[in-house]
């Protein structure tokens, strides 16, 4: 049986953890175990990735910012409001994916990426006057949907993860890191800093996770420990100000 | 209110769940997770549907009760994300009582909640507690974003090992600035050098390589370069060979070079050299980056000798 071949896009989706459902990503974490060819196609796409320069961000005028805001807003309004117990539809997941994919690109999200001049890059919010917010403490409705969605991924992931073999669960462990921090980096500061120190808590898992030197108790353990915390926070993402619905 | 009254009856099921539910004292708690704790687990994570006040009780009892250690883990975390003062003061008195695990649990715990005031109190734990609290501290710092509170350790690390970890969390945490202030203030070590390579500090990478007392941190140093990936780096990895007589400095720009997979360097420092001795170094550099150059240069290498 051949495996299937996939495109450099593909794989760059994958390595950014962007823009492909529970099931493609396992098709080719699959792959990646069995196909020597394309495991050095993905680390060669990989060395290149990593080797682009950081982007100079110039953050947007507020006016393009309300813009994009509104833009995510009114996409996501399209879809039923999440309930307890309801998945996101596909459409809210690529509001959720357009979020992540953005900032994977370092396009539209001046708001959020900023390049001090230490050389690493910092997430800052905008300022007062920029952008409305409902809320002194709420983070923004896109951002939080986005999370959600993120939270989501993570969980259908880390369930699946026993059953992979140990090239793919590498490379699913690998993928949800990348995305984790992509994340944790849009999380930083102001209204969202309560998100970026979970998701910090989350890179230490799943570097744990990753080393491949627990037991296997000890991996179940930590993962089922994620699993609970991911449930944790999806519920507490649905009590958000931005996304909390009117007490009837 | 209907959802309001929902919740009241939630939290009383919830309640319920957990005083029926609670193990007998006396038996002991194994870690393996049962239907019980599966039961008091998912008890607990519906507790973030409550209000603050009527969620604190309840955690409040799992951690002074006979649960198990998963048990009483998924309590800390539930109250981590509780943003109330009360919930930091549960969190407080059971990291302050506990110990082994879930006192270490309970630490990190405290920098998933952020508060000040916790993240204060952490600096005393640090200094009565023993390694693995000391461990927990310096990765909640690291969940609070806290380097300011990791570099006030690093000034009073009484160990090389122990300066060597904190170093270590500064550079994952990005401290670029904290690890900076540290430079005359304690010794360069390997583990503060490889800190500014993970950090990605360039300027105090080529300061350390330029200028450090011990020849060993200056090769260290200018190795760690390979681990910036940067183009500034490649470049001052390039020139760093060119100018050096040491045969010990070459060796560590090109093993930079080969951490960086700076072929085109490797290449271009090849060609430039007539050096017997260089040019072996170099085409070792290339073989270990796996160039495809290599074969030309070597057949090149191998017609001069025709």
């Amino acid at each position: 049986m051949t495996t299937p071949s996939f495109s450099d896009d593909t794989l760059t989706l994958y390595y950014y953890g962007d823009g492909l459902d529970a099931d493609e990503r396992r098709d080719i974490a699959a792959a990646l175990a069995d196909d020597n060819a394309l495991r050095q196609r993905f680390e060669a796409l990989k060395a290149e990735l990593d080797a682009l320069p950081d982007p100079d961000v110039t953050p947007p005028s507020a006016e393009t910012v309300a813009r994009w805001q509104a833009a995510f807003d009114d996409a996501a309004g399209r879809e039923p409001h999440a309930t307890a117990g309801h998945r996101f539809g596909p459409f809210s997941f690529l509001v959720g994916v357009a979020v992540a994919g953005a900032l994977a690109l370092g396009i539209g999200i001046g708001s959020f990426l900023d390049s001090p001049t230490d050389g690493t890059l910092d997430i800052v919010n905008p300022g007062p006057g920029d952008v409305v917010q409902p809320a002194a403490s709420a983070a923004p409705g896109s951002f939080v949907r986005g999370l959600a969605v993120h939270f989501r991924d993570s969980r259908d992931e880390l369930v699946s993860l026993a059953d992979l073999p140990v090239e793919a669960r590498r490379a699913s462990l690998t993928g949800l890191q990348a995305q984790n921090r992509l994340y944790r980096r849009a999380a930083q500061g102001n209204e969202t800093e309560k998100f970026a120190r979970v998701l910090r808590a989350f890179d230490l898992v799943l570097e744990e996770l990753a080393t491949g030197e627990l037991s296997t108790d000890e991996a179940e353990a930590l993962r089922s420990k994620m699993l609970f915390e991911l449930d944790v926070m999806l519920t507490k993402l649905r009590q958000e100000p931005s996304e909390r619905q009117d007490i009837i | 209110m209907i959802r309001v009254a929902t919740m009241n009856i939630a939290t009383k099921i919830l309640a319920l769940v957990l005083l029926c539910t609670t193990p007998l004292a006396g038996f002991a708690q194994d870690d393996a997770r049962g239907a019980d704790d599966e039961l008091r687990i998912a008890a607990l994570e519906a507790l973030m549907g409550a209000p603050a006040e009527r969620a604190l009780p309840p955690l409040r009892r799992v951690l002074e009760g006979n649960y198990s250690n998963d048990v009483k883990e998924s309590a800390l975390f539930v109250l981590s994300q509780i943003e109330s003062p009360e919930a930091l003061d549960v969190l407080l008195d059971f990291a302050r009582g506990g110990e082994g695990r879930l006192r270490a649990e309970a630490i990190q715990v405290i920098g998933i909640a952020g508060h000040d005031e916790g993240l204060d109190e952490l600096k005393d734990f640090y200094a009565d507690g023993d390694d693995n609290v000391r461990n927990a501290v310096l990765e909640a710092y690291l969940i609070a974003d806290r380097p300011d509170a990791v570099y006030d350790l690093a000034l009073s690390a009484s160990s090389e090992k122990e300066l060597a970890r904190i170093v270590e969390v500064l550079g994952a945490m990005g401290a670029i600035q904290e690890l900076r202030q540290l430079v005359g203030k304690v010794d360069v070590t390997e583990g503060l050098i490889e800190a500014y390579a993970v950090a990605g500090d360039f300027d105090s990478l080529r300061e350390v390589a330029r200028s450090a007392d011990d020849r060993r941190s200056r090769i260290k140093a200018i190795e760690a370069m390979g681990i910036l990936g940067s183009d500034q780096a490649k470049q001052a990895l390039v020139e760093t060979f060119r100018n050096a007589d040491d045969p010990d400095i070459q060796d560590a720009a090109v093993a930079g070079m080969i951490i960086s997979n700076h072929e085109d360097g490797l290449v271009a420092l090849y060609r430039d050299t007539s050096d017997s001795r260089e040019k072996r170094l170099l085409l070792e550099g290339l073989r270990a980056v796996g160039s495809d150059q290599l074969w030309e240069l070597v057949n090149e290498a191998l017609a001069e000798d025709d």
